[in-house]
């Protein structure tokens, strides 16, 4: 008769092998969404008449650190049209503004939750 | 509990500066607030897809001469609307929050102060007031 110690063992492998691929597993999920977030950036802006020409601009770059994945999405003010990215999405002295910079973060997020429900489903397959 | 007495008690908070609604005059007294308060949206639906839950986003826009300006009257549109919870009747409201927007104090360039060859200063503020009507 087992005293458990064997199925413990077991269980302390597959919990790391789950954390071993963990942190790739999660980066791929969070860069999917980004990716989706940007093509809707960059939908959105083309659908201006006056700032359409920014479209362009629009990127996104990785800022992971150790525990924490991380990605920054928008106008690159360093690419064509850029600059304009603050006035598209937040005015100026006047008003303006007409950017909705939430939106396709509002539709991604059901996706993204979707997605890393399905991650967290297939390491519990895994157990 | 109209959408539009929920953004009126939300406009009414803001006191103590020059406040612009919806657009700025040719001639703006210096420093202002410009606040455009949308009609607020839907948040939250109950299972029989009613809305129970309504989001108010307001962008208040703080515009002085000197940094320094924009800095002060931001800090008294803070103190009018951080953390304050209006009332209205018909609608059981939050408190107000500030949504980070990581905005800059920038010079708007494409303005020039009268009799002057300096750009004014600014820097938009988002806010959120969620609630539920009552009935």
């Amino acid at each position: 008769m087992s005293d458990g110690t064997a199925e413990l063992r077991q269980f302390a492998i597959a919990v790391g092998r789950i954390a071993d691929g963990a942190y790739e597993d999660v980066d791929g999920v969070i860069t999917k969404g980004a990716v989706n977030v940007k093509t809707e950036m960059i939908a959105d802006v083309k659908a201006s008449r006056h700032f359409k020409g920014m479209a362009g601009s629009i990127t996104y770059e990785h800022h992971n650190t150790p525990g924490v994945i991380r990605r920054e999405i928008g106008p690159d003010k360093g690419r064509r049209g850029g600059a304009l990215g603050n006035i598209y999405y937040f005015g100026t002295s006047r008003g303006g503004g007409s950017g909705d910079i939430e939106k396709p973060l509002n539709t991604e997020e059901p996706r993204l939750m979707g997605a890393m429900q399905a991650l967290v489903d297939r390491w519990a397959g895994q157990l | 509990m109209t959408g539009d007495a929920l953004a009126t008690s939300f406009e009414a908070l803001l006191t103590g500066f020059t406040v612009y609604r919806d657009k700025v005059p040719a001639n703006p007294s210096f420093p202002y607030v410009l606040v455009l308060t949308n009609f607020p949206t839907v948040s939250e639906r109950s299972l029989a897809r009613t809305a129970s839950a309504r989001a108010l986003r307001s962008r208040t826009t703080v515009v002085g001469l000197t940094g320094g300006s924009v800095r002060i009257i931001a800090q008294k549109l803070s103190n009018a609307l951080e953390g304050k919870r209006p009332t209205v009747a018909g609608w059981n409201l939050g408190a107000i929050e500030s949504i980070p927007n990581e905005q800059p104090i920038q010079p708007d360039l494409d303005v020039t102060i009268p009799g002057t060859a300096e750009n004014p200063l600014y820097q938009p503020f988002d806010w959120i007031l969620t609630g539920s009507p009552t009935t």
